[in-house]
């Protein structure tokens, strides 16, 4: 990744957003520079809570070194980052030094790219670009996302990301309100997929939730084969409960042997591009 | 607390029905996966070749991460 193209103006339109923050689609547009905090509590720093090379991830990005920023847009029930991923004042400050030593480290364990995920790296673009503008160089940029930023945000990755990993978590509206406590989602999400599928290479990831095949599962398939059938379709099917999965029934139990293949059966019948 | 380098840590989950979820995938331990044919052969293997492959063809530098034909 051509470090230049961080260039000043990006870090300043980034930097707007501590101002008046419109990052995610809350567009809650609180004065981080004063404190205020919204739906994420985001603050002024990003905070690494972990940091590690992942050969386990889709082929086409292993291996990966994968940056774990604390803070969210989102409060899913059933998130494996538990505690860590709502509370962004947990971990270490992200700095260009940071970043630039953790990557010498990842290098020496074959990393062959940058990952940025979460909790969720949307809330912290600014401090996220002004770390990687401080780094003599980068590798290739991948984005792990809940896909809820706003355009705005988009715009500040233009050129800057190489893959966009898009979580896409539910189908429909109602499941995204009551499991992860966000209004407009699939709006949001399939607007912003056709922004980045314009900006790099894309990845859908949908993690498969028990007692969601039809609601979310199905729905999400058919827009697939239907608006973005080119892109790579990964189905994740390590689905545990976690956090406060144990409050809502279906998500107590882990998935079915025999749901996860149904759902392999489903998206190579709709035509859609399986990852693995 | 501060963000240690995590790469050497996994963690494993052994569902009721047999299944293995790995959480933390190092080289190490996608080739033991591999050496013990745990169920996902393909998946390990596959990542197993890819990595070999792009290692035996530019082992010094951050080769393209995709192929051209996943740009959407």
């Amino acid at each position: 990744m051509n470090v230049d193209l961080i260039d000043n103006q990006r870090l300043a339109y980034a930097a707007q957003h501590l101002s008046h923050c419109m990052l995610c689609e809350h567009r809650c547009g609180v004065n981080r520079r004063q404190g205020e905090h919204g739906p994420c509590k985001a603050g002024l720093q990003a905070r690494v809570f972990r940091h590690r090379v992942e050969y386990g991830e889709e082929i086409e990005i292993i291996p990966s070194h994968l940056f774990y920023l604390s803070g969210c847009d989102l409060r899913c029930a059933f998130c494996i980052a538990e505690a860590n991923a709502f509370n962004p004042s947990i971990g270490t400050e992200l700095t260009a030094k940071f970043l630039a030593d953790a990557l010498a480290q990842g290098r020496r364990h074959g990393a062959r790219n940058i990952q940025w995920v979460g909790g969720e790296p949307t809330i912290h673009l600014p401090a996220i670009l002004e770390a990687m503008s401080g780094c003599a160089e980068l590798p290739p940029v991948v984005w792990k996302s809940d896909f809820y930023g706003t355009p705005e945000a988009f715009a500040l990755l233009d050129n800057v990301v190489d893959v966009y990993v898009a979580d896409f978590k539910f189908g429909n509206d109602a499941c995204a309100k009551r499991l992860a406590k966000v209004d407009r989602y699939v709006d949001t999400v399939t607007r912003n997929l056709s922004i980045a599928a314009g900006q790099g290479n894309l990845i859908i990831r949908h993690l498969l939730l028990p007692g969601h095949f039809d609601c979310c599962y199905r729905p999400i398939v058919d827009y697939v084969a239907r608006e973005l059938p080119a892109a790579k379709f990964s189905i994740r099917d390590g689905y545990l409960p976690r956090w406060q999965a144990r409050h809502y029934g279906e998500l107590a139990h882990p998935l079915d042997a025999e749901v996860a293949a149904r759902a392999v059966k489903l998206a190579a019948s709709s035509g859609l591009n399986i990852v693995e | 607390m501060n963000a240690e380098d995590e790469t050497n840590v996994t963690d494993i989950e052994l569902l009721p029905d047999g299944r293995i979820c790995v959480f933390g995938t190092s080289l190490e331990v996608l080739e033991l996966l591999d050496q013990l044919q745990c169920g996902a052969d393909s998946l390990v293997s596959a990542r197993l070749a890819s990595w070999r492959q792009a290692d035996d063809n530019e082992p010094a530098q951050f080769p393209a991460i995709v192929a051209e034909d996943s740009h959407v």
